[in-house]
């Protein structure tokens, strides 16, 4: 038997009082894992919604868009976007199909808008997607109608936002009015076949509207051919810093001029937008922006949700140490001859405080190791089906469903943690207990 | 050889706002292999020379010699040091730890000294058990014992380290007389077969009639008495 075994016997024999303290890391060691693994997979889902409907993994744009983060800011102004030429995107896309094979490339075609129907008029974003671009039904969560029909060039989603201020349904026609790039007013009627919100970002009143990439072309005035982004979406997202540069080394080779805006830190206070010579043969640049620059101010908000959880938690973990102090305190009170004893016989005061603080550590080891277990457990199960929900009408922050993921190394942490707050806890208390004089200790005895 | 010299050691101790002159001036010398009594009525001052001579606690005046080693002027460590491998204790109630049984209570002592090993450790615990006479009971706890098992229990401890000092405060106090008589007896063999110095606090007159000395004490002075 060790020192240990004789804190671990001293914690089972008082078990009604390991108990108490037991379940109350446990409760704290789960919430901490559980709801981390909420905010994670929270964190994720706006990474996903981000990236699949908007970003892509990787995105490539004409280094004369005047834009920063676009994935906020949604109506940059008619002159902002540029878009890359057609024979740069073709280049683009046979690099990317030779060089990239586990790579998709999508061109995307933008442009700031006006919704317009009666009196009413609000302004917009035109999405203008590929036909076989599906991953934008990731980030769209339908209410109504359906998504659109690839290849077909008259119809538009909605958000419900939007459908509600222009009082239409699915069915009925809106009509969108842009300046094109020649900077004549260029307008056309669409249908709405589909009426929904951004997952996440409808909190932050998105607004955005998916049409097929064909008219937003027509619209603008741009070449078949050009877009103002191209979406490069690869299998390991997490890949997307390596890639850009490869790829970007890549187009430097073909000839094509471009930036990596995250090495540039481009802002766009910095940049000026410049006149578009549609007459120059000079047909500029891209620059080439990864997913984790995008989205910046979302993700913000869940950095602030989990700022917000670590507050509650850090709150419990408060009442966890006070309850840890009052029980070192309490024994030191009870076992006051026992410490006398253990002195006498020559245990010094910091093998007496071991015996105390093993007690508590013990107890918080075990219950917090079944917590963050239990917590992991019911994670990964809910990762696995899904935590719907609770209220439909809210399908828009989570979507209908939400998949928990687990951080390991929140799980690390959240044991260290646990640990640390019971060792803090339990130090003072003990030492002070265990600071009596021994000889006053058996004057009692 | 001396085993304990204790030179004009004074102790005063404050209760609350009163200040007590426990011990004022004890002269003592104990011969090594000793049986020896502090006898005195209650509140003499016996426990605390016990304490002061157990190095639990320091002299405000005087000096303490234990096989002489200067005591009285080492720190906190160094007496644990000297407590854990010269000193063994034997306390009025016992004092064993609840938790732990028979086996586990004598071999406490053990867990600290790292210069003894599992094997050697469970070897003397197993001799002392015998020696006290409890080797069947190995694995009970101390409630489950009776008084006289109980103290038998705590001599072994205290002898379970191979102290030169064995220091007992009132050690037959909570005994009836029939034990109390045996757990001397025991005591006081052990004594003549070890040669180990015991030192005893008591008024209990079976442990004053085995004394090979008496230091009276009454108000914090010695008398001292040969038997």
């Amino acid at each position: 038997m060790r020192l240990l075994g004789l804190s671990f016997k001293n914690a089972t024999i008082k078990w009604w009082r390991s108990l108490t303290l037991g379940f109350f890391i446990f409760a704290v060691s789960f919430t901490m894992v559980l709801s981390g693994s909420f905010i994670t997979a929270a964190k994720s889902k706006v990474d996903k919604v981000v990236t699949n409907g908007i970003t892509g993994h990787i995105q490539i744009r004409s280094d004369q868009t005047i834009e920063g983060d676009m994935a906020v800011q949604y109506n940059p102004g008619w002159d902002a976007l540029r878009p890359i030429d057609a024979s740069t995107v073709s280049a683009i896309g046979k690099i990317v199909r030779e060089r990239f094979i586990d790579v998709r490339l999508y061109p995307m075609v933008r442009r700031s808008a006006f919704l317009t129907k009666g009196d009413k008029r609000e302004e917009t974003m035109l999405l203008g997607i590929a036909p076989d671009f599906e991953s934008y039904k990731e980030a769209f969560l339908l209410k109504e109608g359906r998504y659109l029909e690839p290849g077909a060039e008259d119809e538009i989603l909605l958000t419900e936002e939007q459908a509600n201020t222009f009082k239409v349904r699915t069915g009925d026609t809106i009509s969108t009015a842009t300046r094109n790039i020649y900077g004549l007013n260029s307008s056309v009627d669409l249908k709405v076949v589909g009426i929904g919100n951004y997952i996440m970002l409808s909190l932050f009143s998105y607004k955005a509207n998916y049409t097929s990439g064909s008219i937003v072309g027509k619209l603008a005035g741009t070449i078949e051919g050009e877009a103002t982004d191209l979406l490069l979406y690869q299998q390991d997202r997490d890949m997307a810093k390596i890639y850009v540069n490869e790829l970007a080394a890549e187009l430097k080779a073909k000839g094509i001029k471009n930036t990596i805006t995250a090495n540039e830190k481009l802002k766009s206070e910095d940049l000026e937008i410049r006149d578009l010579d549609l007459d120059s043969a000079d047909t500029g640049g891209v620059m080439l922006s990864s997913y984790e620059e995008m989205g910046v101010t979302y993700k913000g908000v869940s950095d602030t949700m989990f700022v917000l959880l670590n507050f509650l938690v850090a709150f419990l973990l408060i009442i966890v140490s006070i309850l840890i102090v009052n029980l070192v305190y309490m024994t030191g009170l009870e076992r006051y001859r026992e410490i006398g004893v253990l002195r006498a016989i020559g245990f010094s005061r910091f093998q007496v405080i071991r015996i105390f603080m093993g007690e508590i550590l013990s107890v918080s080891l075990i219950s917090g190791l079944f917590g963050v277990l239990s917590a992991t457990a019911v994670a990964a199960v809910l990762g696995m089906t899904g935590v719907a929900s609770p209220i439909p009408a809210l399908d828009f922050m989570m979507g209908k469903t939400l998949n928990l993921e687990i951080d390991p190394k929140s799980i690390v942490i959240n044991m260290a943690v646990i640990i640390g707050f019971s060792f803090a806890a339990s130090f003072y208390p003990a030492y002070k207990a265990c600071s009596i004089d021994p000889a006053e200790t058996l004057r009692a005895v | 050889m001396s085993s304990v010299l204790v030179k004009n050691v004074k102790k005063m101790y404050s209760l609350g706002k009163a200040k007590i002159q426990a011990l004022k001036g004890i002269n003592l010398n104990i011969e090594k292999g000793e049986f020896f009594v502090l006898a005195g009525p209650s509140g003499s001052g016996k426990s605390t020379l016990l304490n002061i001579i157990g190095c639990l606690d320091y002299p405000d005046e005087g000096e303490i010699r234990l096989e002489d080693m200067p005591v009285s002027e080492y720190t906190d460590a160094q007496l644990n040091r000297i407590r854990l491998k010269h000193i063994g204790f034997v306390f009025q109630s016992f004092n064993l730890i609840p938790v732990l049984n028979v086996y586990e209570n004598i071999e406490l002592p053990l867990l600290i000294r790292p210069d003894i090993s599992q094997k050697e450790r469970n070897a003397r615990v197993q001799a002392m058990m015998e020696k006290v006479g409890l080797a069947g009971q190995k694995r009970q706890k101390p409630y489950e014992l009776s008084g006289g098992q109980q103290q038998r229990v705590a001599i072994a401890r205290a002898l379970v380290t191979g102290p030169k000092i064995v220091l007992a405060d009132e050690p037959t106090a909570n005994l009836d007389s029939g034990t109390g008589i045996e757990i001397i007896e025991l005591m006081h063999e052990i004594n003549r077969r070890e040669s180990t110095t015991f030192i005893f606090s008591s008024h209990d007159p079976k442990v004053i009639r085995r004394a090979s000395r008496i230091l009276y004490l009454e108000d914090g002075v010695g008398k001292e008495r040969v038997q």
